[in-house]
């Protein structure tokens, strides 16, 4: 069996573009921690919204509850209850600070499919005012 | 219609396999998941479709060239052609079948008769002579008086006659 210049070509392209994309995945979601100063803090701006949700559940439960169980995912307190800035933007105060890693990780928690009916985008992680 | 069907089961794979990476570099695990899910569901059915088109193409075949094979086909062997013929007598099966219930009939019958040749008059006194052998004696096993008597002779010890004594009570 003898394989054409090209196929092997195309092969090698294969084998090296799916070596590289496993290498970068590992680099993207490898976690890098570095350690935070006890009394930083960051202010995480999220902005939700809710459709069909169950009767009795308001935003803001909604909004807490994701953020106590995204909580989870870091080394960070989150203190309660987050802040209602109105249009569904919510504020929160998130100690100690997040270092990068762990920032991503909270994001993709919080925007992911988390919660039933509620979806939430991570506005930005502002330093407190 | 195929065409587009194929370019959408293609797209389908590669656009979920391409939401399943971002998702995993967004550190979105649960739509990493459901992108996963919809990867594999649609490569089983890209290949479920190669894989029937394989078989469809195989399925494929000129009529003529099936004609000709069809025609210089052997003819099967029957092996039961031998019980169709019938000359208006008796089948060979049947023939078969009664007269070798009649062969072993007669050997049964012989079987018996030397069976019962072999206990006659002359073998039953035979026999008789032969348990005769193993028999009791005539006057029993009890024990006269000069067998009693004789015991009591210096050196007449006999350890099966004081046995015989002792379970006849005379000594």
């Amino acid at each position: 069996m003898t394989m054409r210049p090209g196929t092997v070509a195309l092969c090698v392209l294969g084998l090296a573009i799916g070596v590289g994309g496993v290498h970068e995945l590992r680099e993207a979601t490898l976690s890098t921690h570095q350690r935070q100063e006890p009394g930083s803090r960051v202010e995480l701006v999220v902005q939700a919204s809710s459709h069909r949700a169950e009767r009795g559940q308001s935003l803001q439960e909604m909004v807490e509850a994701l953020l106590v169980t995204c909580r989870l995912e870091v080394t960070a307190d989150i203190d309660l209850p987050v802040r209602d800035e109105g249009n569904g933007r919510f504020r929160a105060v998130v100690q100690p600070d997040l270092d990068r890693t762990d920032r991503r990780q909270l994001r993709g928690c919080i925007e992911d499919w988390t919660v039933d009916q509620l979806r939430v985008d991570v506005v930005d992680f502002e330093a407190p005012s | 219609m195929k065409a587009v069907v194929w370019l959408a089961g293609i797209a389908t794979l590669v656009g979920g396999a391409a939401y399943m990476i971002i998702s995993l570099n967004r550190w979105e695990w649960n739509r990493a998941l459901f992108f996963g899910l919809i990867v594999v569901i649609a490569e089983i059915g890209l290949a479920t479709g190669l894989v029937l088109r394989k078989i469809e193409a195989a399925g494929r075949h000129d009529p003529e060239t099936l004609a000709v094979l069809r025609q210089t086909r052997g003819p099967s062997p029957d092996r039961f052609a031998w019980l169709k013929e019938s000359n208006g007598q008796l089948n060979v099966f049947i023939t078969f079948l009664v007269g070798g219930g009649v062969i072993l009939s007669g050997v049964a019958w012989v079987v018996d008769r030397l069976a019962s040749k072999t206990s006659t008059a002359v073998g039953e006194e035979r026999l008789a002579e032969e348990l005769h052998m193993i028999g009791y004696p005539p006057g029993g096993l009890v024990v006269d008086d000069v067998t009693v008597l004789a015991q009591d002779m210096p050196g007449a010890d006999d350890e099966q006659l004081r046995k015989l004594l002792r379970r006849a009570g005379r000594i």
